[in-house]
C-alpha cells in the first residue's frame, strides 16, 4: 500500500481485498461529505447546492494547482478548503444583498453554471483530465479518517454550543431578529464548514481517482446526498448508518444474476423501487409528514 | 437574428407550458414537484410510440397516462409532503425520474428518436417560418392566457388562488382538497403539452426532458412563483438564447446564458428592496 500504482499493481492483493479497500474508501468519502451537508441541510434546514458546488470547485482547485503550479498536495488541500468556505461565503453574502432570493435556487443555478463553465475547461488540466500528483493511498486514507473524525468532532460541539441552537432556526430569522439575538455569525459558521469540508472531499475524491471532469459537479451526488441525510433526521450518528446502507445497497444488487440478460437498468429500477419503499416507510413511520402529524 | 428568433418558436412555447406548471405547483401548492419529468416522459415516449397507429390514439393514450401517473404520484407522495421542510420534495421527484427513465430505456431502448413533421416551412419576404413551430407558440400562449383569465375573474379560479392559505383558512372549516387536485389537473395539462412539443421538436431522449425541466424551473424561479411574470421572462430567456446562438460558440452559450440568469436574478429585485428599505 505504498501509493496508487502501487496499490493496483501490487500482485500479493487479492481483487477481493482491493475491493473492500475501495469500499472502505468510499464510505469515508460519503460520511466525510454527508456529515457537512447534513449539518446545513438537516440541522439548519438549508438546501444549499452550493455543497456540490463546493466539492467540484476543491476538485478542479486541487488539480489546478497540482498539475499546473508547484504547489504540494497538501497545501492544495488546505487551499481548496479555503475556495470552499469563500464560495458559501459568497452564497450567503448575496442573499443577503438580496433578501428576496432563496439560497436554494441560487446555489442550484449557480451550480449549473458552474457545470458548463468547467465543461469549457479542458485544458485546466494540462490537456487531458488526470491529475499528475497524486496522493499515496496510505495518505489518503489517513487524511478521510482523521477528516471524518475532525468534522464529527467540531460538529457535533457546534450544535451543541449556542451558535449551534441558533443555526437551527434559519426559517425563524424575523423572530431571531426581534429577539436581538445576531443569527448571522452562526449561519455563516455552517455555511464555512459545510463548503469546507465539500471542497476538501472532492479534492481528495479527485486525488484518489486519478483525474477530474465536470461530472464532480452534476446534482446527482446532491440526490445521493439528501437520501443519507433525510435517512439519518437529526442524529448525527445515523449519518454513518444511513452511508453504509446506501453504499451497501448497490453492491448487493451487484452480485444479483438477473436471468433476461445484463440489465444494468433493471438494477437500477429494483435500487429506485427500494429507496421510495425504504424513504416513504421510514417517514410514515416517524410521524415526519405534516399531515401525519 | 429573426430568423433564430423564429426558430425558438418550440422551445418558448415549451418554456412558458413547463414555467407556468412550475408557478401553479410551487405558488399554490408549496410542492416542488420534479417528477414532471417523468409525466413529461410518457407523454412524449407513448406519444412518439403510438404516432404511428394514429394520432389520435397517441395524444389520447399519452395524456391519459400523464395525467394518471401525476395525479397519482401526487395523492400518494406529494400532498403527504405539502409544508415540510424543503428538499423532501425534490427528492422523491428525483427517484421518480429515474425510475421512469430506466423503465422506459428497457420499454423504447436508447436509439435516437426524431418525428418525421414532412414540409412545414414556408418562405415569407426572405425569412423561412416553421408553421408548426408557431401555431404551438400560439396555442402555449392561448392556453396560458385562458389560465390567467380563469385565475384573475372567475370564482373557482379567486378559490384556487386562495389554496395558498389552506393550513389558516382550514381553521376556518374550508376544505381545498378538489381545488389542490384541480390545480394538479391544470399544471399536468400544460405539461402534457410541452411533453408533445418536445416529442414533435426534438431528439427524443430523457437527457433533453430534464433539460428542459431543469429550465422550466429556474423560469419559474425568476418569475418569483408568479404567473403573470412567466410569458415576460420566457420572453427575455429565449431573447437571451437566441442572443448566445447568433454570437458565440456552442460550447459557450450555456456559461453565458446561465451566467447572465445569475447577474439578473442578482439585481432583479434589488430596487424594489430598497425603496422598501427606503
Amino acid at each position: 500500500m505504498d501509493n496508487y500504482q502501487g496499490f493496483t499493481s501490487n500482485q500479493t492483493k487479492s481483487p477481493m481485498n482491493l475491493y473492500l479497500w475501495n469500499l472502505v474508501i468510499n464510505y469515508l468519502f460519503l460520511v466525510l461529505g454527508s456529515m457537512s451537508f447534513w449539518l446545513i441541510y438537516r440541522w439548519s434546514k438549508i438546501l444549499n447546492f452550493g455543497h456540490v458546488t463546493s466539492f467540484g470547485i476543491g476538485g478542479y482547485c486541487y488539480a489546478i494547482l497540482t498539475t499546473q503550479t508547484l504547489v504540494d498536495p497538501f497545501t492544495a488541500l488546505f487551499l481548496s478548503f479555503i475556495l470552499g468556505i469563500l464560495v458559501n461565503s459568497i452564497l450567503f453574502w448575496v442573499t443577503k444583498i438580496n433578501s428576496k432570493l432563496n439560497i436554494s435556487s441560487f446555489s442550484f443555478i449557480l451550480n449549473i453554471f458552474c457545470y458548463f463553465l468547467v465543461i469549457n475547461s479542458t485544458t485546466i488540466t494540462n490537456g487531458n483530465l488526470g491529475i499528475v500528483n497524486i496522493l499515496a493511498i496510505s495518505n489518503i486514507i489517513l487524511a478521510l479518517l482523521s477528516l471524518v473524525f475532525l468534522e464529527y468532532f467540531i460538529i457535533s460541539n457546534f450544535i451543541k454550543s449556542q451558535c449551534g441552537i441558533v443555526a437551527k432556526s434559519f426559517n425563524s430569522q424575523n423572530l431571531l431578529s426581534n429577539l436581538g439575538i445576531n443569527f448571522e455569525p452562526s449561519y455563516i459558521f455552517a455555511l464555512a464548514i459545510s463548503g469546507g469540508f465539500a471542497a476538501v472531499n472532492g479534492a481528495l475524491s479527485a486525488s484518489f481517482i486519478g483525474y477530474i471532469d465536470p461530472s464532480v459537479l452534476h446534482y446527482g451526488f446532491i440526490f445521493t446526498l439528501l437520501i443519507i441525510v433525510n435517512l439519518a433526521c437529526l442524529n448525527l450518528s445515523q449519518v454513518f448508518l444511513s452511508c453504509c446502507l446506501i453504499l451497501l445497497i448497490p453492491e448487493l444488487l451487484r452480485f444479483i444474476e438477473i436471468p433476461i440478460g445484463n440489465l444494468s437498468e433493471l438494477k437500477n429500477i429494483v435500487f429506485d423501487l427500494l429507496l421510495l419503499f425504504l424513504l416513504y416507510s421510514f417517514f410514515n413511520s416517524q410521524n415526519l409528514t405534516p399531515l401525519s402529524k | 437574428m429573426i430568423q433564430i428568433l423564429l426558430g425558438l418558436g418550440w422551445d418558448f412555447g415549451i418554456y412558458i407550458l413547463i414555467s407556468s406548471a412550475f408557478c401553479l405547483y410551487l405558488k399554490y401548492l408549496k410542492i416542488l414537484d420534479f417528477s414532471f419529468c417523468a409525466s413529461m416522459g410518457f407523454g412524449a415516449f407513448l406519444f412518439w410510440q403510438l404516432h404511428s397507429i394514429n394520432i389520435w390514439l397517441a395524444l389520447s393514450i399519452s395524456l391519459i397516462f400523464t395525467i394518471s401517473f401525476g395525479v397519482i404520484s401526487y395523492s400518494t407522495i406529494f400532498s403527504k409532503l405539502k409544508n415540510s421542510f424543503e428538499g423532501l420534495d425534490l427528492l422523491f421527484g428525483l427517484i421518480l425520474t429515474d425510475l421512469i427513465q430506466n423503465i422506459f430505456l428497457i420499454l423504447f431502448g436508447s436509439n435516437i428518436k426524431v418525428l418525421d413533421l414532412g414540409n412545414s416551412k414556408v418562405e415569407f419576404f426572405g425569412i423561412v417560418i416553421d408553421i408548426f413551430s408557431l401555431g404551438y407558440l400560439a396555442l402555449a400562449g392561448m392556453i396560458y392566457l385562458l389560465l390567467l383569465y380563469i385565475l384573475n375573474n372567475t370564482t373557482n379560479g379567486l378559490k384556487i388562488k386562495s389554496s395558498r392559505f389552506e393550513l389558516q383558512l382550514a381553521n376556518l372549516g374550508h376544505n381545498f382538497s378538489k381545488y389542490n387536485l384541480l390545480i394538479v389537473g391544470l399544471a399536468l395539462f400544460y405539461i402534457y403539452l410541452a411533453s408533445v412539443g418536445i416529442a414533435l421538436s426534438k431528439t427524443l431522449q430523457f437527457s433533453v426532458l430534464i433539460n428542459f425541466t431543469i429550465k422550466g424551473w429556474i423560469l419559474a424561479i425568476i418569475s418569483n412563483n408568479i404567473l403573470s411574470k412567466v410569458l415576460y421572462n420566457s420572453l427575455i430567456f429565449i431573447f437571451i438564447e437566441a442572443l448566445a446562438i447568433y454570437f458565440l460558440d456552442k460550447n459557450f452559450r450555456d456559461v453565458i446564458l446561465y451566467g447572465f440568469i445569475i447577474f439578473w436574478i442578482i439585481i432583479k429585485d434589488l430596487p424594489r428592496i430598497k425603496l422598501n428599505h427606503l
